[in-house]
């Protein structure tokens, strides 16, 4: 059986998180891992894991996927997630950019 | 670049590190700046003081320390009469109540609920009869493993007890070695039953022979760079090097001076002894402690005697002891009494009465071993039949069922930071509802259940013919407590690791899961097989489509609290943090 590839401590930043993944026709329900660390290898950068770990994936090969951000970067993507979530408890979405 | 925690070691680390906490507990909780906490906590642990979780402020857990899990009934007593005045807590435990102790799988004690104020009255009464809490935590060498009842044992090869003495008061002792990398293992053993758990510590002397000048001597293997955490199990690797008893302790000290210098200490997921290994090999660190840290040759690796080993080692209880419950004779005559602790969970009145027994019945001489279970010591023949009368033995008897036998936990969540999910009192309550819902084969004596709160496994799940550790799924629109699911590790001439099976099983379906593992096993079974023995032969492809998690009649009240609350049992408010007499300090 695939074992789970990410670490999953008290650190981590999710242990449980609903997803699926996607094809063109096809679609599997997964739980997931999500992580958000600062790689001691790769100094200067923020990575986000993601793994999903259920055990009813048929399409997708056991894998994590790992994104490498640099700091502006992950502030950008924490401050998307930021302005979505204002906007999802608002129940509407709040105008970014020059109309702002 | 320094991480954080070594810039803390920098700055204070070792036997300092004591006054300091003296003079805090002098003046109380509230004299530690907040800002300081963590750098505080982090240094007390060398001491074994351990700052409990959050919710849980100005509590903390308290690990001694001991030579080989090696204690007089004197000591023991002190030890449960501490637990019966200082280890109460605000709450208590819904099956332990308060005031309780836990025997460690590195044959050692923790005691919960202590408050700061107290921890130096607590020192002084401990250490007038002996017993330390220094390097039992913290980036240092632990506890130093052993066979518990070495030089008064059958099996027994070559004599360890003086090297673990010596280890114990020069190197560990030492406080030029104090701040290591990382924290360190050792393991010294000369008994042939492998019970030392040699290949799951960072340097494990195993017993061996070898021809040197024409002769046969006896001495020890050196393994090095074993653990389990982090779900990166690594076995200890042959270092091919033989040691005589006279320069088994030059030998260890070396590899720890060379770990202590070269290891890395820039990354603590990294630093582990195991992945020192990983990264140098066996033949360079061979290479490095001959040219600089030995001042004799060494000999390459010797005979070892694995093949004998049936210390958790998968074989039928014909073999020989798979651990050291029961009662079993000394080489004097005399008999040993290995006591069954679940989960190693046991009241201060049962240790004090504990220590009576083993002065009564016994030497006073009590040991502890690496299955959170203790040992009477030196019992006359004639004596056994009573002492195995005593109520004690009715509750933690030497004569346990399959699964109680081969139970073991960690901490869990009610009061480690960094688990996942509660472990003691659920896997309690499991064992019970296992021992009245699972037909075992009659020939079958244990199964080994080892239950780890996280991937760190301080449980063993990794080394367990059933291994649990904790995760979380979602059940019903809830998030829960769940587990994940190994089968066939254990130790023993070829130690392997559990392999995942079934993962994020909500708590209260394990139980069925372990159900039909069980009866996977005893449908297919040859006589006389292990659990891990049949394991070998079905395959653990195999066992993934006969795991069937299921809820049964099991119940578990906490599988709802996923880490979520200040304790797992409560559904007050955390009053923490408090006086030395429970009382909340006010915020104002």
């Amino acid at each position: 059986m695939a074992i789970r590839l990410l670490d999953v401590t008290a650190y981590t930043t999710f242990d449980f998180i609903e997803g699926h993944a996607f094809g063109p026709d096809w679609r599997d329900e997964s739980a997931a891992v999500v992580d958000v660390d600062r790689p001691k290898e790769s100094p200067g950068t923020v990575r986000l894991q993601l793994e999903f770990d259920g055990s009813d994936l048929e399409h997708v090969e056991p894998h994590a996927d790992s994104l490498t951000l640099s700091p502006d970067q992950a502030r950008g993507l924490a401050a998307e997630l930021e302005r979505y979530a204002a906007n999802a408890e608002a129940g509407k979405d709040v105008p970014r950019g020059r109309g702002r | 670049m320094s991480n954080k925690k070594e810039a803390w070691k920098e700055g204070m680390y070792g036997d300092e590190v004591r006054e300091k906490l003296i003079e805090f507990a002098e003046k109380g909780w509230e004299s530690i700046p907040e800002e300081e906490r963590d750098m505080w906590f982090s240094r007390f642990k060398f001491w074994g003081i351990f700052h409990q979780r959050d919710g849980q402020e100005s509590y903390f857990m308290m690990r001694l320390t001991n030579v080989n899990g090696q204690m007089t009934g004197e000591q023991l007593r002190a030890i449960g009469e501490v637990a019966r005045e200082y280890a109460t807590g605000p709450v208590d435990n819904p099956e332990f109540g308060e005031s309780w102790i836990d025997f460690t799988t590195r044959q050692s004690i923790q005691l919960h609920w202590l408050k700061l104020e107290d921890v130096p009255a607590i020192w002084e009464k401990l250490e007038s009869v002996g017993v330390t809490t220094r390097s039992s935590g913290g980036d240092t060498m632990r506890n130093i493993v052993g066979c518990p009842v070495a030089g008064k044992d059958e099996a027994e090869l070559v004599e360890s007890q003086p090297i673990l003495d010596r280890l114990h008061e020069n190197l560990r002792g030492d406080d030029e070695l104090a701040n290591m990398p990382r924290k360190f293992n050792i393991s010294v053993t000369g008994c042939r039953e492998g019970c030392a758990q040699d290949s799951i510590n960072g340097i494990g002397l195993e017993p061996a022979e070898k021809e040197v000048d024409g002769e046969v001597v006896t001495g020890f293997n050196v393994r090095v760079g074993g653990g389990t955490g982090s779900r990166q199990p690594r076995h200890a690797r042959n270092l091919d090097v033989f040691v005589t008893p006279e320069n088994a302790y030059d030998v260890v000290r070396g590899f720890v001076e060379l770990y202590h210098d070269h290891g890395r200490r820039d990354n603590r997921q990294k630093n582990r002894s195991r992945f020192f290994v990983d990264e140098r090999g066996t033949d360079e660190i061979r290479d490095r402690l001959q040219e600089e840290y030995v001042d004799f040759e060494l000999h390459r690796g010797g005979r070892n005697f694995r093949e004998e080993y049936t210390y958790n080692a998968g074989k039928p209880p014909e073999a020989g002891k798979t651990d050291h419950v029961g009662v079993h004779e000394q080489p004097s005559g005399d008999y040993y009494v290995g006591l069954n602790v679940p989960v190693g969970r046991m009241t201060a009145r049962e240790t004090i009465a504990l220590a009576d027994l083993a002065e009564a019945y016994g030497s006073g001489e009590i040991r502890l071993t690496r299955r959170q279970n203790p040992l009477i010591m030196d019992v006359e023949e004639s004596a056994v039949d009573a002492l195995l009368d005593e109520p004690l033995l009715d509750t933690h008897t030497p004569a346990p069922s399959v699964f109680t036998r081969g139970g073991m936990a960690c901490t869990g969540t009610e009061f480690c930071d960094i688990a996942l999910t509660e472990t003691k009192l659920r896997l309690t309550r499991m064992l019970r509802w296992l021992n009245t819902n699972v037909d075992v084969p009659t020939d079958v004596d244990t199964i080994k259940i080892h239950y780890s709160g996280c991937t760190a496994d301080c449980g063993h799940a990794y080394t367990a013919d059933i291994g649990l550790q904790g995760m979380r799924a979602q059940k019903d629109g809830d998030i829960v407590e769940a587990l994940d699911i190994g089968v066939g590790g254990g130790m023993g001439p070829n130690p392997e690791f559990v392999e995942w099976v079934s993962q994020r099983v909500p708590a209260d379906e394990v139980p069925g899961a372990i159900r039909s593992l069980v009866g996977a096993f005893a449908a297919h079974r040859e006589a006389g097989q292990t659990f891990r023995g049949w394991l070998e032969d079905f395959g653990v492809e195999s066992v993934v489509d006969v795991c069937e998690p299921a809820e049964t009649d099991y119940e578990d009240p906490y599988m709802y609290d996923a880490k979520q609350s200040w304790y797992p049992f409560s559904t007050n408010e955390s009053p923490a943090p408090t006086t030395v007499d429970d009382v909340p300090i006010s915020s104002d």
